[in-house]
């Protein structure tokens, strides 16, 4: 998955705005590619590449703001850098809230925009890694018999062998059998990593 | 009629007076009296631009005894030569097509922020020959005062219209400014970037340098429109296509309407002949129209928010252009009154942008009013005639 390449998406409704932006942040490194309706960019989410969104606040029919919901409707977590202009302050309120990475005002300085790039393929990156981590636990965890699974519950709640003996209306021998086969199953270094994988899998 | 038989009448009149010939000195003596009562400038001249005769009037007017007016020519008499010469052609004309030339607008031979209206008309002997002109002024420097100042208020009243306008449309124009600004930003910076690459060839520097320059001119085509709007300026009537006058108007207000989520229409037609218009004015009162019928509309559902315009012949002499929104329409009572001054339903308005749009559309030659549709909103119709109303002479 590191070798795939980051991607930069870019909405804007202005042909000359697309350009530009098209040249500047090829120039400082990323694949960009640009569209310039709502429409088209929906038509190739979503994407298997660490990516971002650049987004123009103020466009015809579907407008920047429209657009984030659509996108957060559809499921897809794609970071969003907005892009405004004059006026648009209030708007960039309601885009952060809604969850955008940033936003930046034209014109704009190159590092500026390479920092905001930088930063929302970042945070896509550690979205994707995480979402990967917790489907490799739930696998993990799909592959645990039912009594494991209560023996797993119980253990990284902190009940001891011999609670959870009690608890199960097992032998104590059996539950420690159980116990050495979710540690194995789960690939648990520790009763720490057990834990931690537990809280992962609940999120 | 009558006041062309009358006219014609005093003009023979004039001419018994100014060469008694024969005639008894009662009757000379009868004939002066009546002309120095006259409170009008009477005169006679020969063919050769010499002053024959004046009455009373003509002298206290003029500041001149009889003696320095009579047997003088107007060039002797009128110290501004421009005027004296301007008197003169229309002497030669007269003379020349044998026709009374009537309402001549002129300043007073000794005075010119005086002004006569004059009518002058050629006199023959009894062979046929013409021997003279005879004419009468009467002063109008009042009536061209006022006409002057409403002029002046119109178009002061006009000009803070359009200001009005500009302040409501800021954040577009800002935005249309903007967005070249940055898109030249953006292209300058990429070019940095591929300088600073040793393999960077030429070709992609001067594709960028070309858009930079498109986007620079996108910007001052902005500034342009922006500062004629703005400019306190004598308008001129000039040939246009109203389909690209409205097309225009549509790219100035794309930002606001954007915003607005209204949606802008143009039925154009392609046969209409151009018009003698004034293209900023022309703009103006479209402009006018359009931003009513967007506020009209800022309570429907963004997607019914559509504004068309559509242009048509309307006779042989006028083109019509109809603004039709689907807002919440005009009241009915006020559909007759939404065009005088000072009249307006909106909370922050004054109520001038329809009263000055329907002057300018009467000064086109035009009418323009306002009806509710059958199925919701309202539309603003105009007409213009395709030659242009009369330019104004009082500039």
């Amino acid at each position: 998955m590191e070798s795939l390449e980051s991607i930069v998406f870019v909405v804007d409704d202005e042909l000359s705005v697309r350009r530009s932006l098209f040249r500047l942040i090829s120039g400082i490194g990323f694949k960009v590619l640009t569209f310039a309706t709502a429409a088209e960019l929906l038509s190739q989410m979503p994407c298997n590449n660490p990516s971002c969104l650049l987004l123009d606040m103020r466009m015809p029919e579907t407008s920047g703001l429209e657009l984030q919901s659509q996108l957060a409707e559809a499921g897809i977590n794609i970071p969003i850098v907005f892009v405004t202009g004059y006026g648009t302050v209030p708007l960039s309120v309601e885009a952060m809230k809604a969850g955008a990475v940033d936003f930046i005002e034209k014109p704009f300085d190159d590092q500026k925009l390479l920092d905001a790039i930088n930063e929302a393929i970042k945070r896509d990156k550690i979205a994707r890694t995480n979402s990967k981590n917790i489907e490799i636990i739930n696998a993990r965890l799909n592959s645990l018999t039912p009594r494991e699974h209560d023996v797993f519950s119980l253990v990284v709640q902190g009940f001891l062998n011999k609670q959870i003996a009690h608890e199960l209306k097992l032998s104590e021998k059996t539950v420690k059998a159980h116990r050495g086969r979710v540690m194995k199953k789960m690939q648990a270094k520790s009763l720490a990593d057990l834990v931690r994988m537990a809280e992962k899998s609940s999120c | 009629m009558e006041l062309e038989q009358l006219n014609e009448s005093i003009e023979n009149l004039v001419w018994q007076w100014a060469n008694p010939g024969n005639a008894l000195e009662k009757e000379v003596i009868g004939l002066q009296t009546i002309f120095d009562s006259i409170p009008a400038l009477v005169f006679c001249k020969d063919t050769n631009n010499t002053i024959i005769r004046v009455n009373q009037y003509f002298t206290e007017q003029t500041g001149l005894r009889k003696e320095e007016l009579e047997g003088q020519t107007v060039f002797e008499v009128c110290h501004i030569e421009k005027l004296a010469t301007k008197n003169w052609d229309d002497d030669k004309e007269i003379l020349k097509t044998g026709k009374p030339k009537r309402d001549i607008i002129e300043p007073l031979i000794t005075d010119n922020r005086r002004w006569l209206s004059t009518s002058k008309t050629p006199i023959y002997d009894k062979k046929g020959e013409p021997v003279g002109i005879a004419g009468f002024s009467f002063e109008i420097t009042g009536q061209k005062k006022v006409e002057k100042e409403v002029l002046q208020l119109r178009k002061e009243l006009a000009h803070s219209n359009r200001v009005t306008i500009m302040g409501e449309l800021a954040a577009s124009v800002v935005h249309e400014i903007n967005q070249p600004l940055s898109a030249i930003r953006n292209n300058a910076q990429a070019a940095l970037h591929l300088l600073q690459n040793p393999q960077t060839n030429m070709p992609d520097l001067k594709e960028i340098l070309f858009d930079i320059i498109a986007d620079n001119k996108r910007a001052s085509d902005v500034i342009l429109r922006v500062r004629d709007l703005y400019k306190k300026q004598d308008h001129k009537k000039v040939l246009l296509d109203l389909n690209e006058l409205v097309q225009e108007v549509f790219a100035f207000l794309k930002n606001e309407t954007i915003t607005r989520n209204v949606s802008l229409k143009l039925l154009p037609d392609k046969t209409i002949p151009l018009v003698t218009a004034d293209r900023v004015q022309l703009q103006q009162v479209i402009m006018n129209f359009i931003l009513n019928s967007t506020e009209a509309m800022e309570e429907i559902m963004p997607i019914k928010r559509e504004i068309a315009v559509s242009i048509h012949r309307a006779g042989e002499e006028k083109i019509g252009l109809s603004i039709r929104d689907y807002g919440r329409g005009i009241d009915k009572k006020n559909l007759l009154r939404i065009f005088e001054p000072f009249f307006t339903t909106k909370p922050g308005g004054i109520g001038m942008g329809l009263s000055i749009s329907r002057s300018i559309i009467e000064d086109h030659g035009g009418e323009v009013w306002a009806e509710n549709n059958e199925n919701g909103g309202a539309s603003f119709h105009f007409t213009i005639q395709v030659m242009g109303g009369e330019e104004n002479g009082v500039s």
